[in-house]
């Protein structure tokens, strides 16, 4: 996101994606709906954000991409655990939304609360898969919490 | 010696110098540019519009439109060249480029307008106003206004229109601006126009007050560099207020100790401010503001 | 080039040298063919000293014209105003140079790039600012009268009127500059150049001073310049403003950056092909100014890092090849 323009700026301008199968146009007024806090920071510049709100904007600009597939690295890193639940519940929304997200997170309790297929990588491999309510009691999961490995 | 009058003249000058700063500090600022061939297309302005006039015998506001236009196709040659340089970000070789860019200018301006010195005759050089101890021209008082006009036209055009948006990512954010869908190349191409056609019309301004020489301007950049440092790249009100500043600097300086070495005593000013504030060069935080 | 037979590389150098020396002569000994011979030596001598900043420090300096009318004003100044011989004008000529070289390097000990550019660019511009102003320095008229070279000592005379005498005198400058270049990349001080160059945090981390290095490498590109100077204030019997003119300063780049970055002799063959464009191929002072920023754009456009670098050598494992990061615009991130 651009630090220099302010939060309307940053979602407003570029060029409309095109329209196509599996992709949804994501108008402003969506955007401002889902993320009710961007709204009321808008005219807010992005280097005076904070770093939920950065998450929330990035999301956001992405959306107006109309993508097929979101992609998100750990959003979750350097926020508050209430921001955190916040922004993961935002996401939850958009997949029952029907979009579909691809989802990289350490913090694995509050992913799996949102997401409905978990692949567990440990080192770069893929040691279990599974629905999430399967995944839940899984050992290696467990092992994954107490443990602090790569979820 | 009559210090308002100084002032008035300093006031004059310093709006001259902040507009032919302004297109410099926005591709400064923008595109991370040093133009160096920015005093050969003071130059070229200046002598579009000589040649216009003499050519066509249209009157001088016609040729000053014509010298902007001019101004503005040079700015969009110099990116075609370029681009491949721009684009890559290779800023030093870029610098160098418009080095050498600047010195076709020259050699070609000589080939097409001569070696002889040239007046531009503006109707409004010889028309004078006077307000008691104070004089000034009716060509100043309209660079005083243009000048205004065109910061207050920046200034809205980058902070509240769809392309100066596209020109603010462009500054912070190149591949982050393509990401969003942007042409790039098309925002480049509007910044480079401004500038060449912002020191044209500069040029075709200031030029009618002495005798113009396809040698000269050169030296421009060094004023120019000053305001631009002095203002903070790529900042609107900053260049206006630095060019203002730097104007009657000059023009106290040359009435008090010496016209011949006004260059020397701004270039030490420029050394002192960046001795002092050594962040100074890198103050594009206030970009377009 | 590896230092494979040191013998067979320093024999053939010294055949180069001879026969180096003979080539006006081989090309016809005509007039023209010397005074292009010696102003192209002179003009790249001038240009090496850029070459080491440019090159090896990977700064691009705009002030060398500056230095190269240092020492061309030095030179006339001792000359004609206290009329001392062309040894003291030498001596002078390095000492003004070296000089002017501190107080800039001093200014712009902390710039970089782009910045370091223009202040360098600006300090040319006062500078002569101050030459067409001050009288001393003989104002925008420039000082005439320079007496011809004369660097007899005891009984061996050593003057140069004509080209053709002149030749010996720019020749020695241009191998002693060579020369000098060489010795300085393989000096302590020109590795350390290369070093910050290429990697300023990890050539602070071995305990190299940045700073002190880049007024160093300053400081000895300043006198090879100025010594050119002092070469053409002979030449041409007259100095003048026009020495800080851009073209020479736009001619030292491209000979520079045409055939690629420490080439020994690229300079020197940079040179060679403008002037020579200038000599026996000339559009008139305008045409010839547009040709040379014309070259100097495509240069860069097309090959940035010089001709050599389209060329398909072989590869080879030298120490002094020239690798991708000595490049000056490959410097880092630029953000």
């Amino acid at each position: 996101m651009f630090l220099g323009l302010t939060v309307e700026e940053n979602l407003r301008d570029g060029a409309p994606p095109a329209a196509g199968p599996g992709r949804r146009i994501y108008p402003m007024q969506d955007v401002y709906e889902l993320f009710p806090r961007l709204h009321e920071r808008r005219m807010t510049q992005g280097g005076s954000l904070s770093g939920g709100e950065r998450q929330m904007l990035a999301v956001g600009r992405a959306l107006r991409r109309a993508p097929k597939v979101l992609l998100l690295d750990e959003p979750s890193i350097g926020l508050a655990p209430r921001m955190v639940s916040l922004l993961l519940q935002t996401v939850r929304k958009l997949v029952d939304a029907g979009l579909t997200v691809l989802l990289v997170e350490q913090n694995v309790r509050a992913a799996m609360e949102v997401t409905d297929v978990v692949h567990l990588l440990e080192r770069g491999k893929v040691i279990a898969s599974g629905a999430v309510d399967t995944m839940r009691d899984d050992p290696r999961i467990i092992e994954t919490y107490l443990g602090g490995s790569h979820g | 010696m009559n210090v308002l009058q100084q002032v008035v003249n300093g006031i004059i000058i310093g709006h001259a110098y902040a507009l032919v700063a302004v297109g410099w500090t926005m591709l400064l600022g923008a595109a991370r540019l040093v133009n160096f061939g920015h005093g050969q297309m003071y130059m070229v302005g200046a002598f579009v519009a000589w040649w216009f006039m003499r050519m066509t015998g249209q009157p001088y506001p016609v040729a000053v439109l014509a010298a902007i236009l001019v101004g503005a196709l040079i700015g969009a040659v110099m990116l075609r060249l370029l681009m491949r340089l721009t684009l890559s970000r290779d800023l030093v070789s870029l610098m160098i480029a418009t080095l050498g860019f600047g010195q076709m200018l020259e050699g070609a301006a000589g080939l097409a307008f001569g070696p002889k010195p040239q007046t531009l005759a503006s109707p409004f050089q010889d028309m004078s106003l006077h307000f008691g101890a104070i004089w000034f021209t009716v060509q100043d008082a309209i660079l005083v206004v243009a000048t205004i006009i065109v910061f207050l036209a920046l200034r809205y055009v980058l902070n509240a229109t769809r392309f100066g948006t596209s020109v603010r990512m462009v500054a912070e954010d190149p591949p982050l601006t393509r990401l969003g869908g942007i042409d790039i190349t098309r925002v480049y191409m509007g910044i480079f126009a401004f500038e060449g056609a912002a020191v044209a019309f500069a040029a075709t301004l200031v030029a009618p007050r002495t005798p113009i020489l396809t040698s000269m301007g050169f030296d421009q950049v060094v004023m120019t560099f000053v305001v631009v440092v002095l203002g903070g790249i790529g900042s609107v009100v900053g260049s206006y207020v630095a060019g203002v500043s730097v104007g009657l600097f000059t023009a106290l300086f040359g009435a008090l100790v010496s016209p011949a070495y006004t260059t020397a005593a701004v270039f030490a000013l420029l050394i002192a401010v960046m001795v002092l504030r050594p962040g100074q060069l890198a103050a594009s935080a206030n970009f377009a503001r | 080039m590896t230092s494979r037979a040191p013998l067979l590389r320093v024999a053939a150098a010294i055949v180069l040298a001879v026969s180096g020396f003979f080539l006006p002569r081989i090309l016809g000994g005509s007039s023209l063919v010397y005074d292009t011979l010696v102003v192209i030596a002179i003009f790249s001598a001038m240009s090496y000293g850029l070459d080491i900043v440019l090159s090896d420090l990977g700064e691009i300096s705009l002030a060398h014209t500056a230095f190269f009318a240092t020492g061309a004003y030095a030179a006339a100044i001792l000359m004609v105003t206290y009329g001392q011989n062309a040894w003291v004008a030498m001596a002078g000529a390095v000492l003004a140079s070296l000089a002017l070289a501190f107080v800039l390097g001093v200014i712009t000990l902390r710039t970089r790039e782009f910045a370091f550019s223009l202040v360098t660019y600006a300090a040319a511009i006062v500078c002569m600012n101050i030459a067409s102003n001050w009288d001393f320095l003989g104002g925008s008229d420039g000082i005439v009268g320079i007496p011809p070279l004369d660097l007899s000592i005891g009984p061996l005379t050593l003057t140069a009127g004509q080209s053709v005498e002149f030749w010996p005198f720019a020749y020695a400058l241009l191998l002693l500059t060579l020369y000098f270049v060489q010795r300085f990349r393989r000096s302590g001080l020109g590795q350390a150049a290369l070093r910050v160059h290429m990697n300023p945090r990890l050539a602070a981390m071995c305990g190299l001073d940045a700073n002190w290095v880049r007024l160093k490498v300053f400081l000895v590109s300043a006198p090879i310049s100025a010594l050119a100077g002092l070469l053409y204030a002979f030449q041409r019997s007259y100095v003048g403003t026009d020495l800080f003119e851009t073209y020479f300063l736009v001619l030292m780049l491209t000979s520079v950056i045409i055939a690629g970055r420490r080439i020994l002799l690229g300079p020197l063959i940079g040179t060679a092909l403008l002037m020579s464009q200038k000599s026996f191929a000339s559009l008139g002072a305008y045409g010839d100014k547009l040709v040379l920023g014309a070259v100097l754009v495509a240069a860069l456009c097309y090959s940035p890092r010089g001709l050599a670098a389209l060329w398909p050598w072989p590869p080879t494992e030298t120490a002094e090849a020239d690798a991708p990061s000595s490049n000056p615009s490959a410097r880092g991130q630029h953000g």
